[in-house]
């Protein structure tokens, strides 16, 4: 298992080398091999150019590509990846979720990653569990968790006001769902639809969505089930 | 009666404050045989009073660190025994400690007097000196990098070795340099009670003799060789310090 830090936990008298062959030299290999890995780790993360650099000289991304190299270097099945990106800018973070998404296809890793940002969560997660005070609260796949009543995940992804009336209903698409179904349900049931809030999200590459809505009519529990049907999940407010 | 006795020793042989010192640069030729021996003889007592606190303080530093709360082997009975051993010898002023060591330096030496006895207490004196600088050197590595050694499989020699000591190098140095400084100042006192050196030769000649022109010529002298060692020690902690 290899393990990436929050504060990238570089050696600030090595330089690149002899950080990412650090877990080599401890583990006994001769210079040669450690020399020959720590060129092609530094190639895969995108840093080929800075080996004689010292970590004072890079940037936060590039310290924290240099800390997954070495991370990478004893070639782990798993990846623990301990809040990686708290400490880097947005346009860093996409950078770094990148190149772990890419290393997760062409390594075959599983990367363990502890966030609390929920962006994280939706750029690169297949699974995901959340803890709360110590405890797992719900754990499953990602899309799952979504689609399932009183998610905890979905309400942190999909921040939206949650103080509707009677008549409101949070409606979740945890996939892709192509079909105009409120202006379906419009026309089919003929209830008034009033859109509070909601939001579109790429999640595992899916588009998911979630919505606030008021739905009023005569007709209201028939177009409720009806998008039940359709494999929306359908939350009425004050159940 | 010696500040008198001073003031006529300078006043009998010079007119005025630019003869005086057109007297002591005269008097260097007469002197230096004197000055050099008594330098050599400092630098050989400080540099061997070195080596030894290096050898026996920054283990002792390291020990003081690693044995604490959230260190890499906690050991609080063994850490409150080293930390009270150190607050022994730092709390004792150098010239009483010397005084209190006579006997274990004629142990080890054969005599208590002269430059070679007096790199014992020199010795003992910086020890815990150097390794409480040693200990708030090491202290500053971070503790994340210390962890992350650790997950990797890193044994605690090691990373002392190859995590604790390269990274606090800069702090070493520096710690170095003041125990050396310091040790130039202890040499001196050393001089009072027989050791030798620019201290024994200011305190003989210049004290005891009344030959101020010795006084003078080693205090020029220790403050030149304080000054050199604290800037070539500057030198090297800024050249560490940029990577």
């Amino acid at each position: 298992m290899g393990m990436v830090h929050q504060h990238f936990a570089l050696l600030s008298s090595r330089t690149v080398t002899g950080n990412v062959g650090f877990p080599l030299e401890v583990a006994g290999a001769d210079r040669a091999r450690r020399r020959a890995r720590v060129g092609e780790l530094l190639e895969l993360v995108g840093l080929g150019d800075k080996a004689r650099a010292y970590p004072s000289q890079l940037s936060g991304g590039q310290k924290q590509r240099v800390g997954i190299a070495r991370a990478l270097a004893s070639a782990p099945k798993v990846l623990l990846s301990d809040e990686a990106t708290s400490a880097l800018d947005p346009a860093t973070t996409d950078s770094i979720l990148a190149l772990l998404g890419r290393l997760r296809d062409e390594l075959g890793l599983t990367i363990v990653l502890i966030t609390h940002e929920m962006d994280v969560i939706k750029r690169i997660c297949d699974s995901a569990a959340i803890m709360e005070n110590g405890e797992f609260r719900e754990a499953g796949r990602v899309l799952d968790l979504i689609g399932t009543p009183g998610s905890l995940l979905a309400r942190s992804l999909f921040p939206i006001p949650e103080d509707g009336g009677s008549d409101t209903v949070t409606v979740t698409y945890p996939r892709s769902v192509d079909e105009p179904l409120i202006s379906e349900l419009t026309r089919r049931f003929d209830v008034d639809v009033n859109i509070r809030g909601g939001g579109v999200e790429r999640v595992a590459g899916q588009s998911v969505g979630r919505l606030n809505v008021d739905v009023r009519g005569a007709r209201r529990a028939e177009a409720l089930a009806f998008l039940s049907e359709r494999g929306l999940l359908v939350e009425e407010a004050g159940q | 009666m010696t500040i008198p006795a001073l003031t006529l020793a300078s006043s009998a042989d010079s007119s005025g404050p630019a003869g005086a010192v057109a007297d002591f640069v005269l008097a260097w030729p007469a002197m230096w045989p004197d000055l050099w021996l008594a330098t050599m003889d400092t630098v050989y007592m400080v540099w061997w009073a070195t080596v030894f606190s290096v050898l026996f303080g920054l283990p002792l530093g390291v020990l003081l660190v690693a044995t604490d709360r959230g260190g890499l082997t906690p050991a609080p009975a063994v850490r409150a025994v080293l930390g009270a051993v150190v607050n022994v010898g730092r709390s004792l002023p150098f010239i009483v400690l010397m005084v209190a060591v006579l006997s274990l330096t004629r142990f080890l030496v054969g005599t208590t007097l002269g430059p070679t006895a007096a790199i014992v207490p020199l010795s003992i004196g910086a020890t815990p000196f150097f390794a409480r600088l040693v200990e708030t050197a090491v202290r500053e590595v971070d503790r994340e990098v210390v962890e992350a050694a650790h997950a990797m499989g890193t044994r605690r020699l090691t990373i002392v070795g190859k995590v604790l000591l390269p990274e606090s190098l800069p702090g070493l140095v520096a710690g170095l340099v003041m125990t050396v400084v310091t040790l130039i100042t202890y040499s001196a006192m050393a001089g009072a009670i027989g050791g030798g050196g620019l201290g024994d030769l200011a305190i003989r000649e210049g004290y005891q003799r009344f030959n101020d022109h010795y006084l003078w010529a080693t205090v020029i002298l220790l403050i030149v060789i304080v000054q050199a060692c604290q800037s070539l020690g500057d030198l090297v902690v800024r050249r560490l310090a940029r990577r």
